[in-house]
C-alpha cells in the first residue's frame, strides 16, 4: 500500500523539472547548426577543371545530371577536347549518394553545405552550370543494352524525345 | 458609470449581461487554454511550444480560430447529419451552462440557486449524450467505440463524482456553491479539502475522467482510435467540441475550487483583497487546470479494464467509507457542521 502512487509522482517530479528546464529545441532558421565535415549537401560543379568525361553523368542512379558535350580547344593547344557546354543538376532527383563525386577523376564534382533546396516549381530545382542550358526533363542516359552506343567517335548526346506534357526548362 | 451599474439590478438585463460574460469567458477560455495546453505540453517535452506568431506565440490562437474559421466542414457522406451536427452543440451548451452556477466571487454569481450541485451534476451528465450522438452520427467504426467508451466512462465516473460531493453537503449543509463558500472560511485549513482529503482525490480524478482527460482519455484515444468519437469532425464543429473539452474542464476546475478549495476565499485572513477576492478563485481555478495539464503529459492511459477497476472498486468504496466516517465525526463532534 505505501508504494501506491509513488510511480506516478515520481514521474510527474520528472515533468516538473522538464517544465523549469534548460529546452533543447534548435530555433532552426535563426539558428544553424555546424554541420559535419563530410556531410552531402547539394552537388556542385567546377566547370574550369572539368574534362566532360561523362563519367558522373553515366553512374549516377537518378539520372539528374545531363551534359551537352562538344569538342574545344579550351586551354590553346591546338588539339580540340571535350568540353561541357551544358551542365545540369537536377536537384528534384538526386538523392545525395555521392556516386559522381566518387567517380570523377579530376574532383570537379562535389557536395556543398548547401541543403536547403526548395522552390515552386519543380523544373526550378534544376541547376545549370553550362554555357548553354540543357534540358533537364530529357533522361540523359540512352536505355542500356538496347542500341549499340557509337563509341569513341561521338559523345552520347542527349537525345530529343518527344514528350507530352513537359515544358522545357 | 453609475447608470451602467445601476442597470446591472434590473432583472433580464442582469442576466443577459452575466450570460454574456459568461459566453465571452468560455469561449476565450477554450482558445487561451489550447494556448496553455501547447506550451505545457513544450515546456514538458523540453521544446518551446508555439512561439512564431506575436510575441512568444502569443497571437497562436488568434491564427488557430482563423485557421478553424477557413476550414471546409467535412462530414461523411452516410453519416446521420442532423446528429453528426447536433453533437458539438450537446456538447458545448452543457458545459457551458455549469458556469452560470459558479461563484466568482461573493455577488458575482449568474444564478445562486440553491440547488446548485445538483444543477451541476445533472448539466455534466448531459455531457455524455454529446458523445454518443457524435460517435453515432458518424457512422464510423472508431467513433462509434469511442462513444461507446466515453458513455460507460462518464456514466461510471458519475457515480464517484456524486458520492464525493455529498461530504461537502454534510459539512456545509447546504446545495448551494455560494453557502459552501462561506461555510469554509477564509484559512486555508478550515477548507473541506484537507478534512475530506480522500473525497477531494476521489472528486479530482473523476473530475479528470467525467472531463475525458489523459489517463482517462480512452473515448479519444489518439493513439489506438485516433481521436475516437471526434474523429470525423473539422474545421468549426471540431473547435466546437474542443471548445466544449476545454470548457469542461474548466468548469471541473472551478467546481473543484469552489467545493474544497475555499472559492474566492483567501488562503490567509489578511491577504483578503475585498471586491477582488475573485482573483484568488481565478488563481486556484489556474492551479487546479495547471494540474490537469501536467497529469496529461506525465502519466500513460488506463486500459479500460483497468478504469472500471479504479472506479468501482476502489473510488466508490473509499466514498462510501469516508462518507461514514464524516457522518460519525459529525455525530460525535456537532461542532463540524454548519
Amino acid at each position: 500500500m505505501p508504494q501506491v502512487g509513488q510511480g506516478i509522482l515520481k514521474g510527474m517530479g520528472v515533468t516538473l523539472q522538464h517544465l523549469f528546464g534548460q529546452k533543447i529545441t534548435r530555433q532552426y532558421p535563426e539558428y544553424k547548426r555546424e554541420l559535419p565535415e563530410r556531410s552531402r549537401g547539394m552537388l556542385t560543379v567546377d566547370m574550369d577543371r572539368c574534362i566532360a568525361c561523362l563519367q558522373c553523368m553515366r553512374i549516377c542512379p537518378d539520372h539528374c545530371i545531363s551534359i551537352e558535350q562538344t569538342k574545344r580547344d579550351a586551354d590553346g593547344s591546338g588539339k580540340p577536347k571535350p568540353f561541357a557546354v551544358g551542365f545540369v543538376i537536377d536537384d528534384s532527383r538526386c538523392m545525395y549518394c555521392s556516386l559522381c563525386v566518387e567517380v570523377c577523376p579530376v574532383n570537379c564534382i562535389y557536395h556543398t553545405e548547401e541543403f536547403e533546396a526548395q522552390a515552386y516549381n519543380r523544373l526550378e530545382l534544376a541547376r545549370q552550370f553550362g554555357e548553354l542550358p540543357v534540358d533537364p526533363t530529357v533522361d540523359p542516359k540512352p536505355a542500356v543494352g538496347k542500341k549499340k552506343k557509337p563509341t569513341g567517335k561521338k559523345a552520347p548526346k542527349t537525345v530529343e524525345k518527344p514528350r507530352t506534357g513537359d515544358e522545357a526548362a | 458609470m453609475q447608470t451602467v451599474l445601476n442597470l446591472l439590478e434590473v432583472e433580464p438585463i442582469r442576466l443577459l449581461i452575466s450570460f454574456g460574460a459568461v459566453l465571452f469567458l468560455v469561449l476565450n477560455l477554450a482558445a487561451v487554454l489550447t494556448m496553455a495546453e501547447r506550451k505545457v505540453s513544450g515546456y514538458i517535452h523540453l521544446r518551446y511550444g508555439p512561439n512564431r506568431v506575436g510575441p512568444r506565440g502569443l497571437l497562436q490562437p488568434a491564427a488557430d480560430v482563423f485557421k478553424l474559421f477557413t476550414k471546409e466542414n467535412v462530414s461523411p457522406g452516410r453519416s446521420d447529419l442532423w446528429v453528426f451536427l447536433g453533437a458539438p452543440i450537446a456538447m458545448f451548451i452543457p458545459a457551458a451552462l455549469v458556469w452560470l452556477v459558479v461563484p466568482f466571487a461573493p455577488d458575482a454569481v449568474v444564478a445562486d440557486l440553491n440547488v446548485a450541485i445538483l444543477f451541476f451534476v445533472a448539466i455534466t451528465s448531459i455531457g455524455a449524450l454529446g458523445v454518443v450522438m457524435a460517435g453515432y452520427g458518424s457512422r464510423s467504426a472508431f467513433s462509434l467505440l469511442g462513444a461507446l467508451r466515453g458513455a460507460a466512462q462518464m456514466i461510471s465516473y458519475e457515480v464517484p463524482l456524486i458520492l464525493s460531493l455529498l461530504g461537502v453537503v454534510m459539512l456545509s449543509g447546504s446545495l448551494s456553491l455560494v453557502d459552501i463558500v462561506r461555510a469554509q472560511g477564509d484559512t486555508i485549513w478550515s477548507w473541506y479539502f484537507l478534512f475530506q482529503l480522500p473525497m477531494f482525490l476521489t472528486f479530482y480524478i473523476s473530475g479528470i475522467a467525467e472531463v475525458k482527460r489523459v489517463p482517462f482519455d480512452l473515448p479519444e484515444g489518439e493513439s489506438e482510435i485516433v481521436g475516437g468519437f471526434m474523429i470525423e469532425y473539422s474545421g468549426m464543429t471540431w473547435a466546437l467540441i474542443q471548445a466544449a473539452e476545454f470548457a469542461s474542464m474548466a468548469v471541473m476546475s472551478a467546481i473543484t475550487v469552489t467545493l474544497f478549495l475555499g472559492g474566492w476565499q483567501p488562503p490567509l485572513p489578511f491577504l483578503d483583497l475585498g471586491a477582488f477576492n475573485w482573483v484568488w478563485f481565478g488563481i486556484k481555478t489556474a492551479l487546479i487546470m495547471f494540474t490537469f495539464q501536467w497529469i496529461r503529459w506525465s502519466v500513460p492511459r488506463l486500459r479500460m479494464d483497468q478504469l472500471m477497476d479504479l472506479g468501482w472498486k476502489v473510488l466508490v468504496p473509499l466514498t462510501l467509507i469516508w462518507l461514514f466516517v464524516t457522518a460519525g465525526l459529525m455525530l460525535v463532534f456537532p461542532s463540524l457542521g454548519a
